[in-house]
């Protein structure tokens, strides 16, 4: 398989003079994958749903015309967020926010449009707490940093349908091929400010406790568990065995102030992660703070190194492949609309399970050239098999969309009880029979198309 | 203008290698002011970095003398973002819980409490944004509490008038849990008391 080279070669960063550092196209800094903060953006978006789009009827009551905080009584703390509140004064856009929140939450989710879309996201996020003030919380606060930091980072690189989309223009210029990843120096600087931020955080929640005497006294986590707007989770558990709360209260201070200094460090970061995730569980599970734990650990992702996403990627491919096996699918170049198709289904096989065979010009030596006349073929090279499953047109999409995660969305098309094959079928063999015509409309216009007229 | 050939210390041939191999590769244009708009660009952002990281430090420091100087620059800078926060987590101290109740008396002389922090189950999402909203609602901040108090005269439409009711929760102790107490035992809470509001006809 061929695969396009990043567009930035250059790594290493500049030595002498200012002017050699200038030209450097990076200025030094190390261009990255945007991995990690693709991780932050898919989070992210799930807990921007989840905090406002499943608040349900609850919404007007909290941000509508006729809320419980009229809007006249809202002071907003800064000029340039008061277009924000304005707009909540028309019903209409109070009834666009809400919907808002959902379309452009799943664009972000899926990253359709990421360039634009993640700003629409930060604004209806700044909306919605300028508009409402006294229900914001911990939640609200951290979400606006991260997302006007997810803002300025080029996202949408990966794990997107920008990705698809980018993936689908390579694949005119053929079908094996796969662009890596644009990498990008800034990615890394604004990465350098998410991990920035979240030590800061963690920082100042360290020391701000500090000049409370429960934490002083061990018995912190005890008042928070005992407050009745929380969980009360395992109440009785703790209170028979109150040494793990003053252990809990204790460890909790020194993670927080210790996060902020040893989080940077090879061998200490692995540890600082590993309390920060328990920390947000325990506040998730025992006091029932889950959109708050949530987002905190989309923030904690910027700490994952790229060598980690990398291994558990290959890892996690390895053992794709070594349980499915290898398939290639084996398509007529000459059909315009053929290839057409192809260039939009392998685009979403993210992994590269798929190999693609133009069976004029490359015959297999599995599939006769009669058989293939009638429809694409699919060989599956199944683990511990010496020879291949072999499928044919729908049952050859069918077979694949399950087992390659990309194209997963499209299983309840192919899975329907009966009527997927009942449908199906005679729908691919009716376009099969006639992709020489389709291809003079929607197929490449070199290869449209040699195929004869149906009789 | 700045050209390849001024650059005169021993970067130079490195820089001219460099920089040639970019221009092949396409990476950059060999105009000076293309060059000029990157460095520019670059030094924006690498500005607007910098500004960034010192703010998100700044902004949740205690007040002293000298930081009022900064304040005036970055503190529009974090509202603007709604970066304005102390993040200070169940911090000096955890709080205590609020439970509001809403004493009615209907038209008809009758009266009815209705408890407000009962309205949603805890896993709704919208369960932690009323229980803070409801921690507003103290004798200092009469606005919340006033606006409150019509929002339930507009759901009860049979009330005359409206007064909230706070009982601030005591936090018992590990032994007295132990002995059968509950956090909401009348015993263990502290009620304040919101002025009573009239109910617009």
């Amino acid at each position: 398989m061929s695969e396009l080279s990043p567009t930035l070669s250059t790594t290493t960063p500049p030595r002498g003079s200012l002017r050699s550092w200038l030209r450097h196209p990076s200025w030094g800094v190390k261009p990255i994958p945007t991995t990690p903060l693709e991780a932050m953006r898919i989070c992210l978006a799930m807990a921007f749903i989840g905090v406002y789009g499943l608040l349900g009827h609850q919404f007007d009551d909290l941000y509508g015309l006729h809320a419980w905080i009229p809007i006249d009584q809202v002071q907003v703390r800064s000029v340039l967020l008061q277009p924000l509140l304005d707009v909540f004064r028309h019903s209409w856009f109070v009834s666009l926010v809400h919907v808002g929140i959902w379309l452009f939450g799943l664009a972000l989710l899926f990253g359709w449009r990421t360039s634009w879309v993640k700003w629409v996201v930060l604004l209806i996020q700044l909306a919605l707490v300028v508009r409402n003030p006294y229900i914001r919380y911990g939640v609200d606060n951290i979400m606006s940093s991260l997302l006007l930091l997810l803002c300025l980072a080029p996202v949408g690189r990966q794990w997107s349908l920008d990705r698809v989309r980018q993936l689908r223009l390579a694949k005119r210029q053929g079908l094996m091929l796969r662009p890596v990843p644009k990498p990008s120096a800034w990615a890394q600087a604004v990465l350098w400010l998410v991990q920035w931020q979240m030590a800061i955080l963690f920082f100042y929640a360290g020391v701000e406790k500090l000049f409370g005497h429960t934490w002083w006294q061990g018995i912190a986590v005890w008042r928070a568990l005992a407050n009745y707007e929380y969980d009360n989770g395992a109440l009785a558990f703790f209170a028979e065995h109150f040494w793990l709360v003053n252990l809990l209260t204790y460890g909790s201070v020194l993670l927080e102030i210790g996060f902020a200094f040893l989080i940077w460090q090879r061998i200490t970061r692995p540890l600082l992660l590993l309390g920060a995730v328990a920390l947000h569980l325990g506040i998730a599970v025992f006091l029932g703070l889950y959109a708050f734990s949530f987002t905190m650990l989309c923030g904690h992702l910027a700490f994952v190194r790229q060598s980690w996403w990398d291994h558990l990627g290959a890892w996690l491919r390895q053992q794709w492949l070594a349980r499915i096996g290898r398939l290639e699918m084996i398509y007529d170049g000459d059909c315009g609309f053929c290839q057409r198709s192809m260039q939009v289904f392998l685009a979403f096989d993210g992994m590269g399970h798929i190999q693609a065979r133009d069976f004029r010009t490359n015959p297999s030596p599995w599939v006769s050239h009669k058989a293939m006349e009638k429809a694409l073929h699919l060989l599956a090279w199944r683990p511990h098999s010496q020879e291949p499953l072999i499928l044919g047109g729908f049952e050859a999409y069918r077979y694949v969309v399950l087992r390659v995660p990309g194209q997963w969305w499209m299983v309840p098309l192919f899975y329907v009880p009966f009527f997927s094959r009942w449908i199906g079928t005679p729908v691919y063999n009716w376009i099969a029979l006639r992709r020489g015509t389709i291809s003079t409309y929607v197929g490449n216009s070199d290869t449209a198309c040699a195929l004869p007229p149906p009789k | 203008m700045v050209s390849i050939d001024d650059v005169s210390d021993d970067a130079a041939e490195e820089v001219v290698d460099t920089r040639s191999a970019q221009i092949k590769q396409g990476l950059i244009s060999t105009s000076s002011v293309d060059f000029a708009i990157q460095v520019i660009v670059k030094c924006m952002a690498a500005m607007l970095f910098i500004w960034h990281a010192l703010a998100l430090f700044w902004g949740p420091m205690p007040d002293f003398y000298s930081k009022q100087t900064l304040d005036g620059w970055m503190r529009p800078y974090l509202r603007a973002t709604n970066n304005d926060h102390s993040w200070a987590f169940f911090a000096p101290n955890p709080g205590r819980a609020r439970v509001v109740s809403a004493h009615l008396i209907l038209n008809d002389g009758q009266a009815r409490e209705i408890a407000m922090w009962k309205w949603l189950p805890r896993q709704h999402p919208a369960y932690l944004r009323i229980t803070t909203m409801l921690d507003e609602v103290r004798s200092e901040s009469p606005d919340v509490s006033r606006a409150l108090s019509l929002h339930v005269c507009a759901l009860y439409r049979d009330a005359r008038s409206v007064r909230l009711v706070v009982d601030i929760q005591y936090v018992l102790g590990a032994d007295e849990y132990l002995q059968g107490k509950r956090p909401l035992d009348e015993e263990y809470l502290e009620r304040e008391e919101m002025k009573e509001q009239l109910c617009p006809s």
